[in-house]
């Protein structure tokens, strides 16, 4: 089964993203991308359209993203009025 | 999976998608609850295509061409999803041909002339409307996300029926008195659609523990007839129903769906169901040389 | 919206154009709320679908002026009136090689059709066959792909070949010289010519159907002419199943024409 399925892929507007939106089943790229565009956006439109065979997407482990413990505090803009803060709680006077 | 981890997970709001772990009895659960929703979509959407040829009017039967087009849309978000699930599409339609999955109420009826089309349509979009906004709460995501789809392109039905019947309505005269006529066929219909009264059975507490359902039969028909009543009054239409009351505490009264005869008809078909199955039937199986065709063999990668 | 601006040959060319336009979508319509071949591709018909219609619509405004004309050209002319083709007007229930072999070669009609008028035209003809022969242009490449899958196994050819052999005699029917030519001089100065729009649609399905080699025994589709005057549809004559699904389509409209629904 999953050697038909495609994986649709859109971008919504010029300025936007390229986001997965979906996926069809279907016989080839061709007529994948004739579905995606019908089923994903039969109402309005689109700036860009595409289909990549499911198989040949490689997804990462979900456990290994979410449950890795990753503290990049220091590149976050909070980081910098904290630590005036904290600076400024150590002069004394 | 750990089954009391994972009802833990779910009663705190927690939720589901596609690749995280979950237990079978759920996975079976929501593969059927979808599969159901696809096969209603797929026979509720042939009871209003077959008007799409007697259609009076070009631009309006665009419109019901562009309907029934979504129909079949909502139909494909739930049948993918249960692809994923790993149940087989074919699947959905063929339990459906040998008689295994049954149908809700309203699928056993057949609109029998044009002016039932548009109140038969608005009284069905409306209920489903209010059921697909609670079940949009749902526990599994993908479920979630195409019941999204699906209200607003359900929104747009409702809309459509909505000015239908008014147009139509407003004609007077012999065209008012059947589109009263309809209403009153699909009102106790659409009343039972929501079900009995939801029952103490663990089967319905474990869907409603899983969210698989988040609001109770009777909670969803009170939404419904919040809803459907005045705007059935602002079409000057009247309630099919004498015992129809709105009590101090804001609830409806309302006359009982004789819950033995729709169970009979659930079970053992009403006036349309052969029709219908017949018709699925032979759309479905004329074309399977073609889903064969390209389905069947796949060529070496 | 002004009155038409042409003469009876005019009129006779936009009806025909329109009235293809119409039938196609209405066929297709019907098909599309229904389980096959398979949902995706019932979705896709159910946008193909409106397309025709929507170009009926424009095409039809044009003689009519507003919706509610549209409907009196579309719900109370009888069979005899119509001038859609006899390709347009053929139809096999849940056959899918018909369907795919009578939609790519009205397609292909279609856009060569628009591609005559786009030349012979200015101002807002021109660029309503401009708009037309886009959608189908996406039409022509939707049937192709079908035509290619089909014809990769026995069955499909085998189908494909005997819708073939009905529907390709059909395609030299569907032009009509006569009334291009005048009807193209009244409306934008130069005629259309239903040789060439005919020898390029043909071309085009020679290459697309030749390639695929459907028809058994090596033999050849036949070389396709104008006919001498307007057949079949195009002079009001259509079969048995069209003549009783217009009369099932306009039944509802027919039954209380006061009933306007736009």
């Amino acid at each position: 089964m999953s050697e038909s399925i495609y994986e649709v892929l859109a971008q919504d507007t010029a300025d936007g993203e390229v986001a997965l939106v979906g996926s069809v089943r279907a016989p080839d790229a061709g007529l994948a991308l004739t579905f995606a565009r019908e089923i994903f956006y039969r109402r309005g439109r689109c700036e860009r359209i595409g289909v990549v065979p499911r198989e040949a997407v490689c997804w990462s482990d979900e456990a290994e993203l979410t449950e890795r413990n990753r503290d990049r505090a220091y590149r976050t803009p909070a980081f910098f009025v904290r630590a005036r803060r904290d600076r400024a709680a150590e002069i004394p006077g | 999976m750990d089954l009391q981890a994972f009802e833990q997970h779910i009663a705190a709001g927690g939720a589901v998608d596609l690749h995280d772990p979950m237990p079978d009895e759920y996975r079976e659960q929501v593969r059927r609850i979808m599969g159901f929703q696809c096969l209603a979509e797929i026979v509720g959407g042939l009871m209003f295509a077959e008007w799409v040829p007697r259609t009076p009017g070009l631009l309006r039967k665009m419109m019901l061409t562009a309907k029934v087009q979504d129909e079949m849309g909502h139909a494909f978000y739930l049948l993918r999803t249960c692809e994923d699930l790993g149940l087989r599409r074919d699947q959905i339609v063929e339990d459906y041909l040998c008689g295994k999955s049954k149908l809700l109420n309203v699928f056993h009826y057949r609109i029998e002339s044009w002016h039932e089309w548009p109140i038969a349509a608005l009284v069905q979009n409306s209920a489903a409307l209010v059921q697909f906004k609670s079940l949009v709460r749902t526990s599994f995501r993908p479920y979630a996300r195409a019941l999204k789809r699906i209200l607003k392109e359900e929104s747009f039905h409702y809309h459509n029926a909505l000015d239908l019947t008014r147009t139509i309505a407003g004609h007077g005269g012999e065209h008012r008195a059947a589109v009263q006529a309809g209403l009153e066929k699909w009102w106790p219909h659409v009343l039972a659609y929501f079900g009995p009264p939801d029952s103490d059975s663990e089967h319905n507490r474990r869907n409603l523990r899983w969210r698989l359902k988040v609001d109770s039969n009777d909670t969803l028909r009170q939404r419904w007839l919040d809803w459907i009543v005045p705007v059935l009054e602002s079409l000057d239409l009247r309630l099919p129903d004498p015992a129809l009351a709105r009590g101090g505490d804001g609830r409806w009264t309302y006359t009982e769906p004789d819950w033995d005869g729709v169970r009979d008809v659930i079970r053992n078909g009403g006036p349309a169901t052969a029709y219908w199955h017949d018709r699925v039937r032979d759309n479905y199986e004329s074309h399977g040389w073609v889903r064969d065709l390209v389905y069947g063999e796949q060529p070496a990668a | 919206m002004t009155a038409f601006a042409g003469g009876d040959a005019a009129r006779a060319f936009v009806l025909q154009w329109a009235d293809d336009a119409f039938v196609s979508g209405h066929w297709l319509s019907s098909a599309a709320g229904t389980y096959g071949p398979d949902l995706e591709e019932n979705l896709a018909l159910g946008s193909i679908a409106q397309e025709h219609l929507g170009h009926a619509r424009a095409l039809y405004l044009t003689l009519a002026g507003d919706d509610r004309g549209v409907d009196r050209l579309v719900f109370l002319r009888d069979a005899a009136e119509f001038r859609s083709s006899s390709l347009a007007d053929a139809w096999v229930a849940n056959d899918w090689a018909f369907l795919t072999v009578k939609e790519l070669l009205c397609a292909l009609l279609e856009v060569a059709r628009c591609g005559a008028v786009a030349e012979a035209a200015s101002g807002t003809w021109r660029d309503l066959s401009a708009t037309i022969a886009r959608d189908v242009e996406v039409h022509v490449e939707h049937w192709q792909q079908w035509v290619v899958r089909l014809g990769a196994a026995a069955e499909g050819r085998e189908r494909v070949g005997a819708a073939l052999r009905v529907l390709w005699p059909l395609l030299g029917d569907a032009v009509d010289a006569a009334t291009w030519r005048d009807g193209g001089k009244e409306l934008f100065g130069a005629d259309v010519a239903a040789d060439r729009v005919l020898a390029q649609a043909a071309k085009r399905g020679r290459a697309i159907f030749g390639a695929a080699a459907f028809l058994a025994g090596g033999s050849d589709l036949p070389d396709l002419r104008p006919p001498a005057v307007a057949s079949g549809g195009r002079a009001g004559r259509h079969d048995a199943a069209f003549v009783r699904a217009l009369h099932e389509l306009q039944s509802v409209y027919r039954s209380a024409p006061e009933v306007q629904l736009t």
